[in-house]
């Protein structure tokens, strides 16, 4: 099987990678920069890995037979999996970059750090690459107990401590609604494997009831890594908790990944009217219902909590949860043009919300100095760049034009007008006009108030390449978003 | 049952003394089925914790009493005993508590597919080895990190 | 439903008989070790009650009984009751698989020689009751309310646990060969020299080692290392509460001599033709003698061991079992998987 081996390969290399990194950190613990340079070029090798399989045409994918594929149908391969393994990738790469000068600022380096990104992204791979509720679940677990990790990452400082225990007593509970969900829905449909479930349902070969029940609970397991609305409490206390990289990590990636097994999920449950099932069944529009009044509550909330904080970290934060408002909306839509919008939108996002994390995370001193607003009081006179790039990175938050996150929110909006939805579409315009307020406001911070404190000093390192990179990818995706659209095109 | 009498007759040619018919002829032979050949089992737990509880009762029976406060103390070597030994212990038998939980349920993973082994395969083998060097990851991590040791 | 209450009435009368068997095994492996150790330490042993001192061991049962019940008043009384209960209770379940010969036919009815020695769990229930086994001595610790119980029960569930993985690994590579969990079919599949020690020594090597650490047999005893832990976990008992705990330990070492024996070398199966026919009751006394010599040996074994070799350290010990057993455990599997996807 060269060409499943070929397509597999991404997998296989992360998992060399993460045994390899182990290794690594085992036998030259006291090389703090060794872990790094072995993480960096494995995230590398992964990513041109992944960039081939996206090269092999996705009908000789298609005629693979899984029943002789080694994986027996529960990988997905190429398409949108091999896209997010790059995404991953890149957001790994990213991060790390910055990690390296961060860390060493915090004086706290660990090869251990490396070792959970990999594990982390190893994860999310699975989810991306998922067929089968149980592989999703491994995928989940992976990258959730990394992120609980990683989260008290800072194992002296309180806060750290308090938003690993935090995320951790509450994503386990959370994985517990989701696996029963799991086996609900494997009891209702009696299989675990998507395809079959997608058939199964379309042949009306279910039980309704169990069915219902499985999808609440998968779904609240679902909205909670997702940080959506009711369960969305535990976010701005991790994320402002957790180390700003690991943040900038958790927040962006997770998040795609978390969305990732949204779409693989809807994809298997919800049935697209166009030509499969002669009737769509009840618990599929109450679902999409109750999955847009929480993409409307998330918004709105997230982007009303988000004004009234002075701590610039946790205004994020909350932004964040009202991001995964908007990436819901995609989900509701129910349509490819609705998944590629969360595809297009999460990428965007994923490289402001780094940009801006990362730009924290340079101006970050220890104990938590300077993540308040009033410290960025005319920063733009002391550091014009990060000043710039900052503002960049607010007005895509923002959804200003000519950004990247202007056309994420384009694509999914029109998505769900599409499907009808034109109220939740109303929301989602009022709730961005609402965060325009506080992504503005901290330009106006940075840009027409006096400083009233001392300079502060910025020692980037390698961190300047992520902010580069991120500030170019966000420009370029706003100017030619067309680059990526035409490639997530065929993927659904 | 229908793949069993598949391995059966495998089984019988390789090793020509019939076994796997054996075992399917106990079972056909005192016409029982699976759980219920596992009933002498139960009865023998029960069983051996009756006789057990026979010696205890007789020990405290037979024995004879003739309590004084001296003979109530804890013992420690004839010293007035120092404190309770409810007090906290080294953390290292926790270290070796969820090393233990953790390599015992990677054993018992392997046990259903060392039985089924010749019947799985190929892929299977493969993919047990690769658990295995990921098993063996772990351990050397443990052990290079100092988990297992004792000072 | 009839077929199932006869099996239990077979099994009830078996179990009685193996109880008294058990026993006595204990009792005479208890005599044994004492003479023995004599032996090696050019002295007499017990040698007045009874000719040669073979009465002692009833001598000591009944002085046992009738000694005084010293409970402290710290102690907690229910798990400190348990405890030996739990010990003498397990030692005493394991035998419910063990196949002592074959069988014999009378009028057409196969009687097996061991309570259920067919059942297709044999393996696995013996490695899930020596792990219920660590409850006994743990709780025996802990509820003394003693330090030198306490770190005795401590020691001693870390050590149990600890082998327990080398134990279970080393067993896989017989497991991938037999194919089966059954006891008896383990057996079969071992006719004539076809023992599974010949083609599993390195398995068969850490078995054995690990059934000491088991055991806690000297060189792994030390949860009762007498010097140091003034005799561990059982510090508080008295009376025939630690003669269980005794008896316990001698039935669990006759235990592991039989499992090495049947897994490793050929159980009851005798290896040349005595031109008896099968089924017949005078072939299932020579297996079952067979049986016994070979387990008798293991006891003798483990005897002459613990009067030879000095005791671990502790780290000594848990390094042992962590960094060269566990290790090799796993590579046994690996050579046993690659020889048979080879060549089997």
């Amino acid at each position: 099987m060269p060409l499943e081996l070929q397509l597999s390969l991404p997998l296989i290399l992360i998992l060399i990678l993460s045994i390899k990194i182990v290794m690594v950190d085992a036998k030259f613990g006291n090389n703090k920069t060794l872990g790094f340079v072995t993480a960096l070029a494995g995230f590398i090798v992964v990513f041109i890995s992944a960039a081939f399989t996206l090269t092999i045409s996705p009908e000789a994918i298609a005629s693979l037979n899984a029943e002789e594929l080694y994986s027996k149908g529960t990988i997905t391969y190429g398409g949108f999996a091999a896209y997010f393994d790059m995404l991953f990738c890149v957001a790994a790469i990213l991060t790390i970059l910055a990690a390296l000068p961060y860390f060493q600022k915090e004086n706290s380096e660990h090869n251990a750090f490396y070792s959970m990104m990999v594990f982390a992204v190893a994860g999310m791979m699975l989810i991306a690459h998922s067929a089968n509720l149980l592989s999703l679940f491994i995928g989940i677990e992976i990258m959730s107990i990394s992120f609980y990790v990683l989260a008290g990452y800072f194992r002296t400082k309180e806060k750290s401590i308090e938003a690993a225990l935090k995320y951790f007593l509450l994503g386990a509970f959370a994985t517990g609604f989701l696996l029963y969900g799991i086996a609900l829905i494997y009891g209702a449909t009696g299989s675990l494997s998507l395809p079959e479930i997608l058939t199964k349902i379309a042949a009306d070969d279910f039980s309704n009831t169990y069915l219902t029940l499985g999808i609440a609970l998968m779904l609240i397991g679902l909205c909670f890594k997702v940080a959506a609305f009711p369960f969305h409490q535990w976010a701005p206390d991790v994320y402002t908790g957790a180390p700003t990289v690991v943040t900038a990590f958790m927040s962006t990636a997770g998040k795609a990944a978390a969305l990732i097994a949204f779409i693989i999920v809807a994809r298997a449950l919800f049935v697209i009217d166009i030509g499969q099932a002669a009737e769509i069944p009840d618990f599929q529009t109450n679902a999409i219902m109750i999955i847009a009044i929480i993409s409307a509550a998330t918004m709105l909330i997230g982007n009303i909590t988000a004004l009234v904080q002075k701590n610039i970290k946790r205004m994020l934060a909350y932004s964040s949860v009202a991001h995964a408002g908007y990436l819901l909306m995609g989900i509701v839509a129910n349509s490819p043009q609705g998944w590629e919008g969360i595809i297009f939108y999460a990428t965007a996002y994923l490289f402001m919300q780094i940009g801006a994390f990362i730009v924290l995370s340079v101006l970050e001193r220890k104990t938590d100095k300077n993540l308040d607003l009033d410290d960025y009081s005319g920063i733009s006179k002391s550091h014009p760049f990060l000043a710039a790039i900052m503002a960049i990175f607010m007005f895509s938050l923002a959804g200003i034009p000519p950004f990247a996150g202007f056309f994420g929110k384009f694509l999914l909006f029109t998505a769900a007008i599409d499907a009808g939805f034109t109220w939740l579409t109303i929301i989602a315009v009022i709730s961005s006009m609402i965060s325009v307020y506080f992504y503005i406001g901290l330009i106006v911070y940075m840009y027409f108030r006096k400083s009233n404190t001392y300079p502060l000093e910025a020692d980037m390192g390698s961190a300047k390449v992520t902010l580069i990179i991120s500030t170019a990818c966000v420009v370029i995706l706003g100017i030619f978003p067309s680059l990526i659209i035409n490639l997530i095109n065929n993927f659904f | 049952m229908h793949i069993n009498h598949l391995f059966i007759n495998q089984k019988l040619d390789k090793f020509g003394i019939g076994l796997y018919r054996y075992s399917n002829n106990y079972l056909l032979e005192k016409n029982i089925t699976v759980l219920e050949s596992y009933l002498p089992l139960i009865f023998m737990v029960v069983f051996g914790f009756v006789v057990a509880l026979i010696f205890l009762i007789l020990s405290e029976w037979l024995g004879a009493r003739r309590s004084t406060a001296g003979k109530k103390t804890t013992y420690e070597s004839g010293m007035e005993p120092v404190g309770t030994a409810r007090e906290r212990f080294s953390i290292k038998f926790y270290m070796v508590a969820v090393s233990f939980i953790v390599f015992d349920i990677e054993v018992v993973f392997m046990y259903p597919w060392a039985v089924q082994m010749s019947q799985l395969g190929l892929t299977a083998f493969i993919s047990m080895m690769v658990f295995i060097i990921i098993l063996l990851a772990g351990l050397y991590y443990e052990i290079k990190k100092g988990g297992l040791k004792w000072d | 439903m009839p077929e199932i209450g006869w099996i239990l009435v077979e099994a009830g009368v078996k179990a009685v008989f193996i109880v008294i068997l058990i026993l006595s095994a204990a009792a005479v492996s208890v005599y044994a070790e004492r003479r023995v150790s004599a032996i090696i330490q050019l002295r007499l042993g017990p040698n007045r009650v009874g000719p040669f001192g073979l009465l002692q061991p009833i001598a000591d049962v009944f002085k046992l009984f009738w000694k005084e019940d010293v409970v402290p008043k710290a102690a907690d009384m229910g798990f400190h009751r348990l405890a030996p209960v739990i010990s003498l209770g397990i030692a005493i379940a394991v035998y419910a698989v063990i196949p002592f010969a074959h069988y014999i036919e009378i009028g057409g009815t196969k009687y097996y020689f061991g309570i259920a020695p067919n059942v297709n769990i044999g393996l696995l229930y013996i490695l899930a009751m020596t792990s219920v086994s660590v409850y006994g001595i743990t709780l025996a610790g802990w509820s003394s309310n003693n330090k030198y119980s306490l770190f005795g029960g401590l020691r001693s569930s870390a050590q149990m646990i600890s082998y327990e993985l080398s134990m279970g690994l080393s067993l896989i590579g017989v497991l991938m060969i037999t194919g089966t969990l059954s006891l008896n079919e383990i057996v079969l599949q071992q006719s004539g020299w076809g023992w599974n020690v010949f083609v599993q020594p390195l398995g068969f090597i850490i078995f054995l080692v690990s059934s000491f650490a088991e055991t806690n047999r000297t060189p792994f005893d030390l949860p009762e290392a007498e010097p140091e832990l003034v005799g561990g976990f059982n510090t508080e008992y008295s009376g025939m509460k630690f003669g269980m705990f005794f008896l316990a330990e001698y039935a669990n070492m006759a235990t592991a001599s039989a499992f090495i024996v049947l897994v490793y070398f050929g159980g009851w199966q005798i290896p040349f033709d005595i031109g008896l026919g099968a089924g017949s009751i005078a072939l299932a006394l020579v297996q079952f003698a067979w049986f016994l010599a070979k387990v008798i040996f293991f006891i003798l074994f483990f005897i002459w061991v613990r009067w030879t070799v000095p005791r671990f350290r502790y780290d000594q010990l848990m390094n042992l079992g962590w960094k060269v057993l566990l290790p090799l455990a796993i590579l046994n599997i690996v050579i046993t998987g690659v020889w048979i996807m080879i060549f089997g």
